[in-house]
């Protein structure tokens, strides 16, 4: 008893030691990270090699800029690497920096157009096996543009460009005029059945100067514009802004957002509609034999801004101005079906999920046959729409 | 050494079998045992006179100047034995003195009759006044004691809003009688044993006859018994000695300031340890949620009490994790800090050359070092030294580029926050120490490794037979009642079940208070 | 006796919690739904029930041979030798489980958190914690489990309800989808898990009130079961079956989604740590019932001097049983259902049938 308790404490001991030697395995200062705050994913000249782009943050540089001013260093650093894959590529950014990189705090990953036409796959692979990078970042595709320039817009906003992008896609989503698309949505999409993925367009744009103020020289200004669409793991092509909330409207992912209809009485004038509940639901239907997409959406909103003088208290204006509303929702998703089922022949709306959701028999049956049935779908809608308050004044 | 050490430890046995010899007949023998054993102490006063008038008999009356009370003596004491004893002491055969002396001549509550010489000096020692009378081999203890001593006082630590203010003292008796004040039930039984060898310090357990589990009553009495030491000085003289655990960081004995909380814990079926000198009771049983219950829980109202619990709860789990958690996010779990707030303690990291753990090392010595000198320091430098030092060490270091700032939040937040559950600060900054380091090396895992060797040591630890984390791991779920929350006075009805008792319930069932039930009519 | 301890009902149902939930997580929800897609809860079900057999025959022979333990009364029921061989393959079975579980913990630990540091330092903290359980005893054992089973519970709650957010209930449907073959196939993979809780054999005759045992062994089965069931839909709801068949540690991922508001996010580090707390309940219980087993074995009059001895064992195997997670991942989902089950149903089964027909034989034989 005694001696197997001394031995005990001999084994404790001589482990710990064991153990105390190895030292610290993944220890690392905060002062030796390179933060990464957002990823640019690039074509790289040469044909099979990729080419990387991270904006790290400078974090003195964040707090407290240099007051000198001029001389003073930027608070994100960007620089590209190529390599013949990601990790390859991102390999060689310790030997430029000095700092370990750390993914964790990664807002974005922007893909350049022509990597994107290429295939996002393997490189979806490397950000969902790295056990640093967040299925929470955001996925987008830069329209026209090299992703790595995208990261090189310098923000007026915010001290770090990545932070000013994650907030832009923030607010577009609670617009409803963008949608915000992760890698976990994106991997979801990539890999599920009967669903395409797709990703929000990022470009660069002039920024609006106010009146009297000197006309930007350079496309200094990044707007989120549009959905990319996919096809596997290819970019097919751009949805617009309308055929983009014809899209959410369809997955149900308007939360928010502005409706301008025409006014019964003027048409020139407008009057704008704010969406304030919406939801939509997907549900096919064999008919016949034949499959019919039903598509159900209802909106509720408010009377957000008469720009008219039509007097909404007068029965029936209400009423006229609900149907108004349907039938620019009905336009939208009009489109955005039109630009993905005929022109770009793939299935981002998920109907061939919600098929094997509901009818699994018939979908096993289907689905060697989907994407040739896809563009041919018969899709009903059904829109309901209300209006349920006018604001702080009926009518003046 | 050893040889050395064994013979010393045989010499000590020796001593402890010395008899000591009984009064003897002659008054001078007895006087001279006296000096001999006190030597020429100055404060040692030895009255020889004689009592009687037909046939005088010497005596000699001794006590210990500044323990007795002089008025007491003189009045109660010499005035009747010069004075009335002449009275009555006509005829009086030389054989009956004594008795006549203690039945009839000392109008005194207190007196005994010892026939030992050394239980004699033991009382004298004590405060009390012995008279021995030639031709007697027995001598008389008039219990006389009264010094000068420090008022009933509030206590300085225990302080309280709500709640009785005074404290014990140093004097036993007193420490007794305000027991004794609080619980006026016969059954509350005071046992009194002397232990050390040069000090001689009376030693009492306290408890209620009928609550108590005798089991354990008698565990202390012979975990007591068992000391043989050379001074008791404070009460943690002997917790050292009768501790289940001694060599663990926590501590299984208890100890308290206030009658009121002895009492209630006595009332709970514990036993109190008072030791003469000292105003610090023991209690024992004594269990890990002990330190995060105090007196005022129970005079404050229920849920302000809960509130203040679960504050102390989160304290306590606060000032032993929050630097590890703090160093495992710094250099582990770099993902686990808001993104902002990450970029901004980059930023401040930047140029502070030192890793996370010497930060919070160097911070955590100084908050300690500066803890101490200001407990130390006479009281109004000690409150500049903690002031100057918090803001002055640490606005330095921080513009020094030494330590992080937010270091310097955690780790004064640690130190603020340890003095809640203030029991707990030795084992708790132990504790703090070692799961400090192991975050340094393994992050949260080492955070996890820390905490499951502390539950595994916790758990095996026992109080006076009762299990020290009871009732939280091991005993009734119901004595929850009293841990997480405090609940209602009318709904504690039992006394918790992790001290054994022979009376479990405490109260009668349903006091719910109502309003009254006739109806009034006007 | 070797053990003086006495644990409680509540204590026996936590500890079976504890084992059914810390390390199932690991190594359930993966396999289980990529073979019974959204059908897992029948599968989930059907594991119970077959735990519910293994666990009657273990209750009616710790109960017919109280107080001995099951490798005690394999020697009863089988005779001398080949009694101590049976005892000897349980507590096999109970060493190299536990060096799977020690496994599962580091492979997680260095896949998902910690990449640079070497397994060999989880193993060897874990195990050497572990031992300094061991070495204190049953009561000790459950006490632990008694303070980290209701956290381990509350957490998991926690998770759960922090992501049902993220749950996109589309991804549950279609149900009645998948081959009973295919259930079958899967359910095989929660009972070997299940299973592991033969150690109730070992474990009843120390419960205060053996004739609850049952009761109170389902109850923990039935909560943990109930528990990692509502993880696997959560993650295939969040996931996708795809997603979550294809994830490496799919609670994990789960709980890395977790975010409310901008700042309770990220605390997937915390939800780890209780888990492994978990694990390492399941670790220790192991641990000490092969070391239990092994001095009732031996006859020895104390167990401490196995500890250390089983200790290394564990912290060996552990290492070299299996030479990367893929290795592990494909021991566990192709051989160690019909390995476990073999042992903790097979053999147990077989111990019924000769204690049955021993008492047939015995009945006969007073009657002559």
């Amino acid at each position: 008893m005694k001696k197997s308790r001394k031995l005990f404490w001999i084994t404790v001991i001589v482990l710990l030691q064991a153990v105390s030697l190895i030292g610290c395995w993944n220890r690392q200062e905060l002062s030796s990270l390179g933060l990464v705050m957002a990823l640019a994913i690039d074509q790289a000249p040469e044909k099979n090699k990729v080419s990387i782009t991270v904006q790290l943050a400078n974090p003195r540089e964040v707090k407290q800029p240099s007051k000198t001013g001029g001389g003073g260093t930027k608070p994100v650093w960007v620089a590209t690497n190529t390599g013949y894959s990601f990790s390859d590529a991102l390999r060689n950014f310790v030997s430029i920096s000095g700092r370990k990189l750390f993914y964790a705090h990664n807002q974005v990953i922007v893909i350049g157009e022509e990597a994107a036409r290429k295939g996002v796959r393997p490189f979806m692979d490397f950000l969902s096996r790295n056990y640093q990078i967040r299925r929470t970042s955001w996925v987008v595709v830069a329209k026209g543009v090299k992703g790595a320039r995208i990261l090189q817009f310098q923000s007026e906003m915010e001290k770090v460009p990545a932070m000013e992008i994650s907030s832009l896609i923030k607010a577009k989503v609670d617009a409803s005029t963008a949608a915000g698309i992760d890698i976990h949505d994106f991997i979801e999409k990539l890999t599920g059945d009967g669903i395409e993925p797709i990703a929000g367009g990022i470009e660069l744009t002039n920024r609006t100067q106010p009146e009297g103020g000197e006309a930007g020289k350079d496309k200094n200004e990044v707007s989120l514009t549009g959905t990319a669409v996919f096809k596997e793991d290819k970019l097919v092509g751009w949805l617009n802004k309308p055929e983009t909330r014809g899209l959410l409207w369809i997955l149900g992912q308007v939360n928010r957002g502005i409706i301008v209809v025409e006014s019964p009485k003027d048409i020139k004038k407008p009057v704008a509609l704010e969406i304030t509940r919406a939801s939509g639901a997907v549900a096919p239907e064999f008919r016949n034999g034949k499959l019919v997409i039903k598509i159900k959406i209802k909106e509720e909103g408010n009377l957000g801004e008469n720009m008219s003088e039509v007097d909404v208290t007068r029965p029936g204006v209400i009423k006229t101005l609900e149907d108004e509303q349907k039938k620019v929702i009905e336009n939208e998703i009009r489109a955005a079906l039109k630009k993905a089922q005929k022109e770009f022949k793939t299935d981002i709306f998920g109907f061939g999920a919600s098929v094997s959701r509901n009818y699994p028999n018939e979908w096993n049956k289907i689905k060697s046959r989907w994407s040739g049935m896809y563009p041919d779908l018969a899709v009903e809608l059904d829109v309901a729409t209300k209006i349920r308050q006018q604001g702080m004044v009926s009518s003046w | 050494m050893t040889k050395s050490l064994s013979r010393l430890f045989r010499a000590w046995k020796r001593k402890k079998s010395r008899t000591s010899a009984s009064v003897s007949a002659e008054l001078t023998a007895n006087l001279t045992y006296l000096q001999e054993a006190l030597g020429s102490s100055t404060d040692v006063v030895i009255r020889q006179f004689t009592v009687g008038s037909a046939q005088p008999v010497k005596a000699a009356l001794a006590f210990i100047d500044g323990l007795a009370d002089n008025v007491m003596i003189n009045e109660s004491i010499m005035k009747p034995l010069m004075l009335e004893m002449r009275m009555v002491a006509d005829g009086l055969s030389k054989k009956d003195i004594l008795t006549v002396i203690k039945d009839k001549v000392i109008s005194m509550g207190q007196l005994r009759e010892v026939d030992n010489l050394s239980a004699m000096l033991d009382g004298m020692l004590s405060g009390d006044t012995v008279l021995m009378l030639d031709g007697y081999s027995s001598a008389l203890l008039f219990g006389t004691r009264g010094w000068e001593s420090r008022g009933v006082e509030e206590p300085l630590t225990e302080a309280v809003v709500r709640g009785p203010r005074e404290g014990f003292t140093e004097t036993l008796r007193t420490n007794t009688s305000l027991l004794r004040r609080k619980i006026k039930n016969p059954l509350l039984r005071f046992e009194v044993l002397t232990l050390g060898r040069q000090t001689r310090t009376g030693i009492c357990i306290a408890y209620i006859k009928d609550l108590a589990d005798e089991k354990i009553v008698s565990e202390v009495r012979k975990r007591l018994e068992r000391i043989d030491v050379d001074s008791i000085l404070e009460s943690g003289y002997i917790e050292e000695f009768i501790e289940d655990a001694p060599l663990s960081p926590f501590a299984t004995v208890g100890n308290t300031e206030k009658p009121d909380v002895a009492a209630a814990k006595m009332l709970e079926g514990r036993v109190a340890i008072l030791v003469d000198g000292t105003p610090f009771a023991l209690t024992v049983p004594y269990l890990f949620v002990e330190s995060i219950q105090t007196s005022e829980d129970y005079y404050t109202r229920t849920f302000f009490a809960t509130l203040i619990r679960w504050i102390r709860i989160i304290a306590l789990t606060s000032t032993a994790l929050l630097p590890a958690v703090y160093i495992a996010l710094l250099t582990f779990h770099q993902e686990m800090i808001p993104t902002q707030l990450l970029l901004s303690m980059a930023a401040s990291a930047e140029g502070v050359p030192f890793p996370a753990f010497v930060q919070a090392f160097f911070m955590g010595l100084v908050f300690e070092i500066l803890r101490e000198a200001g407990i130390r320091m006479p009281r109004p430098v000690g409150q500049a030294v903690s002031i100057v030092g918090a803001l002055v060490i640490g606005q330095a270091a921080v513009a020094a580029g030494l330590v992080l700032p937010s270091m310097v939040i955690v780790v004064a937040f640690t130190g603020i926050t340890e003095f809640i559950v203030a029991t707990q600060i030795e084992s708790v900054t132990l504790f703090r120490i070692f799961v400090t380091g192991l975050a340094a090396v393994l992050g949260f895992y080492g955070i996890l490794l820390a905490t499951l060797a502390l539950l595994i040591h916790v758990l095996t630890l026992r109080s006076f037979g009762v299990p020290f984390m009871s009732p939280l791991a091991s005993g009734s779920i119901w004595d929850l009642k009293d841990v997480f929350l405090r609940v209602p006075k009318w709904a504690m009805l039992t006394r918790p079940q992790a001290i054994p008792t022979n009376n479990r319930l405490r109260q009668k069932p349903l006091q719910y208070p109502r309003p009254p039930s006739g109806k009034k009519k006007d | 006796m070797l053990e003086d301890g006495k644990i409680s009902s509540k204590q026996y149902f936590l500890i079976i919690f504890s084992v059914i939930l810390s390390v199932s997580i690991f190594s359930v929800p993966a396999p289980t739904v990529a073979l019974a897609r959204q059908e897992v809860w029948i599968a989930m079900v059907i594991a119970v029930f077959v735990d519910g057999v293994v666990a009657a025959t273990l209750y009616y022979l710790g109960l017919k041979y109280f107080p001995q333990s099951l490798v005690q009364y394999c020697s009863t029921i089988l005779g001398r030798i080949p009694g101590k061989i049976t005892g000897a393959v349980f507590i096999w079975f109970f060493i190299h489980v536990a060096a799977i579980t020690v496994r599962i913990l580091g492979d997680f630990m260095i896949t998902a958190v910690m990449p640079q540091t070497p397994i060999l330092v989880f193993a060897v903290t874990l195990v050497i914690l572990s031992a300094s359980a061991v070495r204190n005893g049953l009561e000790i054992i459950a006490r632990l489990a008694e303070l980290i089973g209701p956290v381990l519970i509350l957490f998991s709650l926690l998770t759960i309800g922090l992501v049902l957010k993220d749950v996109n209930p589309d991804n549950l449907k279609p149900l009645f989808h998948t081959g009973l073959i295919d259930i079958l196939k899967a359910s095989l993979i929660p009972s070997s898990w299940f299973g592991v809780c033969v150690i109730m054999g070992m474990l009843l005759p120390y419960h205060d009130k053996p004739q609850k045992t049952f009761v109170a062994k389902m109850g923990g089965v039935i909560t943990g079961t109930i528990l990692l069931t509502a993880f696997m839909l959560v993650q295939m709801g969040v996931f996708g079956v795809h997603g979550t068949a294809s994830l490496t540690f799919p609670s994990y991922s789960l709980a890395r989604m977790i975010h409310l508001g901008d700042f309770v996010e990220r605390i997937e580090v915390v939800m780890m740590v209780i888990w492994l707390g978990g694990g390492f309940i399941t670790l220790t219980v192991l641990y000490y019932v092969a070391v239990l087993g092994t001095s009732q074995l031996l006859n020895l009059k104390s167990f401490q001097p196995v500890v250390i001895p089983v200790g290394i064992v564990i912290i060996g195997l552990s290492i070299m049983l299996f030479s990367n997670h893929i290795d592990l991942k494909a021991f566990i989902n192709k051989v160690f259902p019909f390995y476990a089950l073999s042992i903790e149903g097979g053999l147990t089964t077989v111990l019924l049938i000769i204690a049955l027909l021993r008492r047939g034989t015995a009945k006969k034989a007073n009657r002559k």
